[in-house]
């Protein structure tokens, strides 16, 4: 998971359609930047736009078993699978 | 520090596009890397599948990543993110049962814990959310 926020906006991710070393890379709908989770490194890195450089800070998440999150989570929320559209 | 999956659905479709090509000798649907004929232009493109030109000079220039590396290119709308996703709190119907065992990517962040079901974001990759007032994009 990743923060999409830089500078006081906040873009909005999405996939770009393309891999690389089969990995997604991500673009930003307001710049259309290029954003790419490079080997070695935490966070996303534009490699490409307006934001070249720059970074978006990367927080935890964990895959895991629905039954074992839940165990470990009582409260927590679930997305909503039949409120969604798009997807491919 | 990890990284988010590889687009494992779409892996049958890599193997009948041919995306690593050279200039423009690919049919308009194919991806293809374009380079610019000099002078001011020098830019390194890729371009997708729906004709879209995307500029990696500085990826590549950079980062070292090789344009002929970039994959599949399917355009910017072929996998749309989730937005404004509504979420379920315990007891609201359709909130799945605690012993179900399917797999999930959970997360907390300033006080909100969430479960994302994988089979959903393999298809979306992507999904723009607010856990209070930090904006995220929860990512597989």
């Amino acid at each position: 998971m990743y923060s999409r926020e830089i500078d006081g906006n906040v873009l909005t991710l999405s996939a770009s359609g393309w891999t690389y070393d089969y990995t997604f890379v991500l673009f930003d709908y307001e710049t259309e930047s290029l954003w790419y989770h490079l080997s070695g490194q935490d966070g996303l890195t534009c490699v490409s736009g307006t934001y070249a450089d720059r970074k978006l800070e990367e927080f935890e998440s964990t895959k895991t078993r629905w039954n074992v999150w839940k165990m470990e989570n009582p409260p927590t929320k679930f997305l909503d699978v039949n409120a969604l559209s798009g997807g491919r | 520090m990890k990284r988010f999956s590889f687009l494992i659905g779409i892996v049958p479709l890599g193997l009948i596009l041919l995306t690593n090509c050279s200039n423009s000798s690919s049919g308009p649907d194919l991806a293809r890397v374009e380079v610019g004929k000099g002078g001011e232009d020098e830019k390194i493109y890729i371009v997708d599948r729906t004709g879209k030109k995307w500029d990696v000079t500085h990826a590549k220039e950079k980062y070292g990543m090789e344009p002929g590396k970039f994959q599949f290119g399917l355009g910017p709308n072929a996998i749309r993110p989730i937005l404004n996703a509504k979420m379920l709190s315990p007891g609201d119907e359709g909130y799945p049962d605690s012993g179900r065992q399917f797999l999930v990517l959970g997360t907390t962040l300033n006080g909100s814990t969430r479960a994302y079901p994988i089979t959903i974001m393999s298809s979306f990759e992507i999904a723009d959310e607010q856990f209070g007032d930090a904006h995220v994009a929860v990512a597989y």
